[in-house]
C-alpha cells in the first residue's frame, strides 16, 4: 500500500536516489544542498554504497565520473558556487558519455549570493554552463513528492542515454518538509545499468551503439580494456582528430537526446483547454502560479498553467500548440528572465509575453501573479 | 458551521535560536502528517546559531498545498520578546496567541486590535520548576499547541511524533511536560 510520509526535500532527493540504485555519492557541503550529503553519508553505507566527502566540487564531479565508469550509479549535489566549479567535469561526462546525476539546489547568486534564499538563477547555466556544443537533460521538480519521483527519472535517463542529467531544485524545496504519497514499488521503473554482452575474448567498443542506439557499458578495470577521453574519439574511445569522426560523434551526442525527446520531455498542464491566458512556470514558482490559477478560475478568468518538468530539452512543440490558442502569456521566474527566451522562441511573436521577475530572495506570491493576470484580462478586454 | 471550502491554516512558532522552536515545528508538523493532513513545514533563522530571531512555519490543510508559505497566521507561538515584536502584526484577526511569559514581558499594543485569544504561560519557568532545566519549555508549549489544534490533530499523534524525534530519550520528562502544557489549557473555550 502507498505510504503517506512527511519528509524534507533534500532527504527525499537522497532517498529517491538510493531507490533509483545510486550507490556512490561524492560531494562537498554547501547550503542548501548539505542535507543531501548528510542523508547519503548516513544511508548509503547501509545499502553497501560509498559516500566520499571531497576537498571541493571539481574533485566531487570527477569522483562521480570515475565511480560511474567503474560500474556504480553515481551522483553529487551542490549549489550555485559549486555548480560553477563542476562545469568542466559535466562537459567531460557529456563527451565521455558517462551516466551521472548532478543536483543543484539553487540559492541566490551570482557568486556566494544569498545562501539561504531561493533563486532560479541557474536555469541557463544548467543548459549552457559547460563549454562546447553539448546536449543536456535538465529536470526540475516543484514538490517534495516530485523530488522523490523525478530523481529516479533522472537516474533512468542518465543510464539509458549515457549522459549527465542535471536536477535543479529550489532552496525552498530543499529545506522544507512536506507530506507526500510514497509511490509503491510497482509504480516505479528503475533502469538498470546497461552492460555489454561482448564476450571476454572479443573486442569491446565503448562508443559503438547497438541496434537500439544504446551504448552498453563495461565496468572500467574489468575484463575489457577501453579508453576514455575528452578528446574527439571514435568507437574505441581513442582520440581521432579527423573531421569525419568529429562530425559523427557530435551528431550522435545530439541525436541520442533528440531522437528520444518523446520519452525525455515531461510537463504538466492545468486547465489549458479553454485558456485565453497561459501561465508558464516551473519549480516552486509553479506552485504560486497554481494557487493564482485557482483563485482566478474562481473569478471566471480563462487561465491555464503549463509547467515544464523537463526544462531541457525544452518542451517547445507542446508549448507551441498551446501558444496558438492564447492571447497572453505570463512567465513568472525567480530570475531576470531566463526560460523567457525559449518561450519567445516557441511563441514566434504570436501572443503577448509578460515576464514577472523577482530577485530579492523571496518567492513570487500568488497575489503578485494574480495582479499580472487581472492586468492582462483588462488589457485583453480593451482590445 | 464553517464553510465547506478547504481551509488552510497557518501556524508560526517564533523565538530565538536555541529555544527549540524549529524542532518543535518539525515534531508538530510530523504529528499532523501522521493524522493524515497535508502539511508543509519551513523555517528561517539569522546567520547565528544561537540568539537570533528564528521562526518555524507550519501550513496544514485537508488537501495538497500549492503555495508553500504562510499567508495568514491563525496561531502564533512566541517564546521570546523579539518574536512577538516581529510577528504580532502579521496575525490574522482572532488568531490564537500563545506566549512564554518568562521571556515575553510586554505585548505590543497592536495585538489589542487583532485578538483576545491569548494564552500566557511562563513555560520556561515552569520547566525549571518541574525539571530543573529550561529544556522542556518547548515540550510544554507543544502540549498547549496541541490543545489549541485539537480539531486538526489528536494528542496521541503528537506524543508519537515527540517520542520519534527524541528516539525515546527523556521519554518520561517529555510526557510529563507535554501533559503539563496540555492540561493547563484543557478548558480554554477556543481552538483552531
Amino acid at each position: 500500500m502507498s505510504e503517506f510520509i512527511f519528509m524534507q526535500g533534500d532527504e527525499a532527493c537522497g532517498m529517491g536516489a538510493i531507490k533509483a540504485g545510486c550507490r556512490f555519492f561524492a560531494g562537498y557541503p554547501i547550503t542548501p544542498a548539505t542535507d543531501i550529503a548528510e542523508y547519503m553519508s548516513r544511508e548509503l553505507p547501509k545499502v553497501g554504497g560509498k559516500f566520499m566527502q571531497m576537498e571541493d566540487e571539481i574533485s566531487s564531479i570527477s569522483a562521480v565520473i570515475g565511480a560511474s565508469l567503474a560500474g556504480a550509479k553515481a551522483m553529487t549535489a551542490t549549489s550555485g558556487p559549486g555548480f560553477s566549479l563542476m562545469q568542466e567535469g559535466i562537459g567531460y561526462a557529456s563527451m565521455t558519455e558517462t551516466p551521472c546525476v548532478i543536483v543543484d539546489v539553487q540559492r541566490g547568486g551570482p557568486s556566494t549570493g544569498l545562501p539561504t534564499k531561493p533563486s532560479q538563477g541557474d536555469v541557463m547555466q544548467a543548459r549552457w554552463g559547460t563549454h562546447g556544443d553539448h546536449p543536456v537533460i535538465v529536470i526540475y521538480p516543484s514538490t517534495v513528492g516530485e523530488v522523490y519521483r523525478y530523481i529516479i527519472t533522472a537516474f533512468n535517463y542518465a543510464e539509458r542515454y549515457r549522459t549527465p542529467v542535471i536536477f535543479l531544485m529550489d532552496e525552498v524545496l530543499g529545506h522544507m518538509r512536506e507530506t507526500f504519497v510514497l509511490p509503491d514499488d510497482n509504480e516505479i521503473y528503475i533502469q538498470p545499468r546497461i552492460e555489454t554482452k561482448v564476450k571476454d575474448e572479443d573486442i569491446y567498443h565503448p562508443y559503438l551503439p547497438n541496434e537500439e542506439g544504446i551504448l552498453p557499458m563495461e565496468r572500467f578495470g574489468s575484463e575489457h580494456r577501453f579508453h576514455v577521453s575528452g578528446l574527439v574519439h571514435d568507437e574505441s574511445g581513442f582520440p581521432v582528430p579527423s573531421e569525419e569522426t568529429a562530425k559523427r560523434l557530435l551528431r550522435r551526442l545530439h541525436d541520442k537526446i533528440k531522437r528520444n525527446e518523446e520519452d525525455i520531455i515531461l510537463w504538466d498542464e492545468e486547465k489549458c483547454e479553454d485558456a485565453e491566458i497561459l501561465l508558464i512556470a516551473y519549480g516552486v514558482t509553479a506552485r504560486s502560479a497554481m494557487a493564482a490559477l485557482k483563485e482566478a478560475r474562481d473569478r471566471k478568468v480563462k487561465i491555464g498553467l503549463f509547467k515544464p518538468i523537463t526544462l531541457w530539452p525544452f518542451p517547445i512543440h507542446r508549448l507551441r500548440e498551446l501558444l496558438c490558442k492564447v492571447n497572453t502569456v505570463i512567465v513568472p521566474e525567480l530570475n531576470m528572465g531566463q526560460i523567457l527566451y525559449d518561450v519567445a522562441r516557441a511563441n514566434r511573436g504570436r501572443s503577448e509575453i509578460i515576464p514577472l521577475n523577482k530577485v530579492n530572495g523571496d518567492l513570487i506570491t500568488p497575489e503578485e501573479i494574480l495582479e499580472a493576470i487581472y492586468l492582462a484580462v483588462k488589457e485583453n478586454e480593451e482590445l | 458551521m464553517r464553510a465547506k471550502k478547504a481551509r488552510i491554516y497557518g501556524i508560526r512558532l517564533g523565538g530565538i535560536g536555541g529555544q527549540g522552536n524549529v524542532a518543535l515545528g518539525i515534531i508538530f508538523a510530523n504529528a499532523m502528517a501522521k493524522a493524515g493532513r497535508w502539511v508543509i513545514q519551513t523555517q528561517s533563522h539569522g546567520a547565528q546559531v544561537r540568539g537570533g530571531l528564528t521562526k518555524s512555519d507550519i501550513i496544514v490543510s485537508e488537501h495538497p498545498i500549492d503555495y508553500p508559505e504562510v499567508e495568514s497566521i491563525d496561531l502564533l507561538l512566541c517564546l521570546h520578546q523579539v518574536a512577538i515584536e516581529a510577528f504580532a502584526e502579521d496575525m490574522d484577526g482572532n488568531a490564537i496567541l500563545i506566549l512564554d511569559t518568562t521571556y515575553v514581558h510586554s505585548i505590543p499594543l497592536v495585538v489589542e486590535r487583532i485578538t483576545r485569544r491569548i494564552i500566557k504561560m511562563p513555560m520556561s519557568k515552569l520547566s525549571v520548576k518541574h525539571f530543573n532545566n529550561e529544556m522542556f519549555a518547548n515540550t510544554i508549549a507543544l502540549g498547549v499547541l496541541t490543545r489549541c489544534c485539537k480539531n486538526i490533530v489528536d494528542k496521541e499523534y503528537v506524543i508519537e511524533a515527540l517520542k520519534e524525534h527524541f528516539r525515546n530519550r527523556f521519554e518520561e520528562e517529555n510526557e510529563r511536560a507535554f501533559a503539563l502544557g496540555y492540561e493547563s489549557v484543557a478548558n480554554i473555550p477556543f481552538s483552531l
